[in-house]
């Protein structure tokens, strides 16, 4: 796959097909990525209108990951911590709530990543705090039947950085954008405990949250800014409609662009980011020389 | 021939005991409750089929809790060793846990945190350790893979937030351009794939006796409706010597 043409045949073929049976889109992970840690899936069925919901991933820290290979390096930065134990939004996904597909909406909330900075940033401030942010729209969504894979294909929009260790220094802003302009990102959700007796489609009619102790009155007030809009009661037994699951359940998720990555390309930012100094060095002394003579 | 018998009966007592457990081919279906520590997915899962050794290398990334709250980045140490996580242990060739003898760890996880969020390394070194007891795995049709664990005997600096429990971890291998000789369900060959995940707490599995298979119940009851005709032979024998 060298664009976007072969993703949006496959996308276009999955529309045309109408999704009779959940399908992933199979999306292949690929490098650079960012884990989301500590996260948890809500769905509010009809969020946006009666016939869509919006899927939203929150997560109390992300990950940054140059690669898999030995000496690669990591970046981890948190949404939370004293004084505020809130976590952050970092997708959202329309879902068609009859079927479980993907919805092109117009709503300014929906098919969004919204990666930010984490809490110890403080931009244009002298300390040395790095962090990472990764902006950009949701383009199609997978699932399977069974609840506990997840697949969609993103675009990036802007990626940011600040103070950025030496070890990733090819990280600068808008560096991924740019280069990546011509393709599309991967996002992969795992959710260990699936759908269990609300398998399939019916999944979609209802509202629930996934993750670590989701059913714990300790983890719904952390999650209470974005369980607002969900059916005040839980539901008892899950297969209960009309009010919202909550279900404990180990949920992973992460992004990656482009798919795939064009390794010569990154390995050439690299270099780039780390021969940028000396140029701006070299430019300085043949001005300084310049106005000398 | 008394004697004899009560050896073999011995032997086999023993090689019951002894034999590989927690024979899993497919998942245990853990999955770790709070406090929970994450690992990202620059990790990888390997799989070594001449020696039987399955690793995971990961970095840790955050330390999770609702009560007391908790949710921080893992540093390095103070001593400057590197954050990180190693998971290794020996199975059979169809996947079963051997369980190890020996006082090394299974889990080691390195690193340092500041709990309360004074600024101030609380716990630094080697923050979790523990024993490998039971392996689940699952080859999924899609190419994302699972793996859980429980483990025991648990030790290191954070080990007080897990008094009375086991630890369980859940791997997440997905499918990745990075890796081409993925888990496919053997454990005849090599493979290694990408690898994240959590660690977290899980109840103490309830303690049931050895199980004792039915084959072998048969087999001990017909030795003891055997042994009296043994006895009436040689008595036999020795008072009608030939």
């Amino acid at each position: 796959m060298t664009g976007k043409k072969p993703l949006l045949t496959l996308t276009l073929a999955l529309a045309i097909s109408g999704n009779a049976n959940a399908t992933m889109l199979g999306v292949v992970q690929t490098y650079p990525d960012i884990t989301l840690n500590q996260n948890y899936l809500i769905y509010d069925n009809n969020a946006i209108d009666n016939t869509t919901g919006l899927l939203k991933l929150i997560s109390f820290g992300s990950t940054l990951n140059e690669g898999p290979d030995s000496g690669n390096s990591t970046l981890t930065q948190s949404y939370s911590g004293p004084g505020d134990s809130a976590p952050n939004l970092m997708f959202t996904i329309a879902i068609d709530r009859t079927n479980g597909n993907w919805v092109s909406s117009e709503n300014p909330v929906a098919n969004k990543v919204s990666i930010g900075f984490g809490n110890s940033v403080i931009l244009n401030d002298p300390s040395n705090t790095p962090g990472f942010s990764w902006q950009g729209d949701i383009n199609a969504f997978g699932w399977n039947t069974n609840g506990t894979f997840f697949d969609a294909t993103w675009t990036m929009s802007s990626d940011n950085y600040v103070d950025m260790p030496a070890s990733l220094a090819q990280f600068t802003d808008g560096v991924l954008t740019d280069a990546m302009a011509a393709y599309m990102g991967g996002i992969k959700i795992s959710n260990s405990a699936g759908f269990g007796a609300s398998n399939g489609f019916a999944a979609y009619q209802t509202d629930w949250v996934f993750g670590a102790n989701a059913n714990s009155l300790g983890i719904q007030a952390l999650l209470a800014p974005f369980l607002t809009e969900l059916s005040a009661s839980a539901c008892s037994p899950s297969t209960q409609t009309g009010c919202t699951n909550y279900i404990h359940s180990t949920v992973t998720s992460d992004l990656f662009v482009p798919v795939p990555v064009p390794a010569a390309l990154w390995l050439w930012a690299g270099a780039l980011a780390l021969v940028a100094p000396f140029v701006k060095q070299i430019k300085g002394s043949t001005l300084a020389r310049e106005n000398m003579t | 021939m008394t004697l004899q018998r009560l050896i073999a009966l011995l032997t086999i007592t023993a090689g019951i005991g002894l034999a590989p457990n927690s024979a899993s081919a497919t998942l245990i279906g853990l999955s770790p409750f709070l406090p929970t520590i994450d690992f990202s997915g620059s990790g990888n899962i390997n799989y070594e089929a001449s020696r039987g050794i399955v690793s995971v290398t990961a970095v840790p990334s955050i330390l999770f809790s609702v009560d007391p709250f908790i949710s921080i980045e893992i540093q390095n140490a103070v001593d400057n060793a590197p954050k990180s996580l190693l998971i290794q242990f020996q199975v059979d060739n169809s996947g079963n846990l051997i369980s190890s003898s020996s006082s090394v760890p299974d889990l080691i996880l390195i690193g340092s945190v500041d709990t309360d969020g004074d600024n101030l390394v609380d716990h630094s070194g080697t923050l979790l350790s523990a024993k490998v007891t039971q392996f689940g795995f699952l080859d999924s049709a899609n190419g994302d893979d699972r793996f859980d664990l429980r483990l025991d005997s648990i030790g290191g600096s954070l080990a007080y937030l897990y008094s009375d429990h086991n630890l369980a971890s859940l791997v997440i291998s997905e499918i990745s351009s990075s890796y081409t000789n993925t888990f496919n369900g053997s454990f005849d060959v090599d493979w290694q794939g990408q690898a994240k995940g959590v660690i977290g707490l899980i109840p103490i599995e309830s303690v049931s006796p050895v199980p004792v298979t039915p084959s072998f119940w048969l087999w001990a009851g017909a030795l003891a409706s055997f042994f009296p005709g043994v006895k009436f032979v040689k008595h036999r024998s020795n008072n009608f010597p030939d």
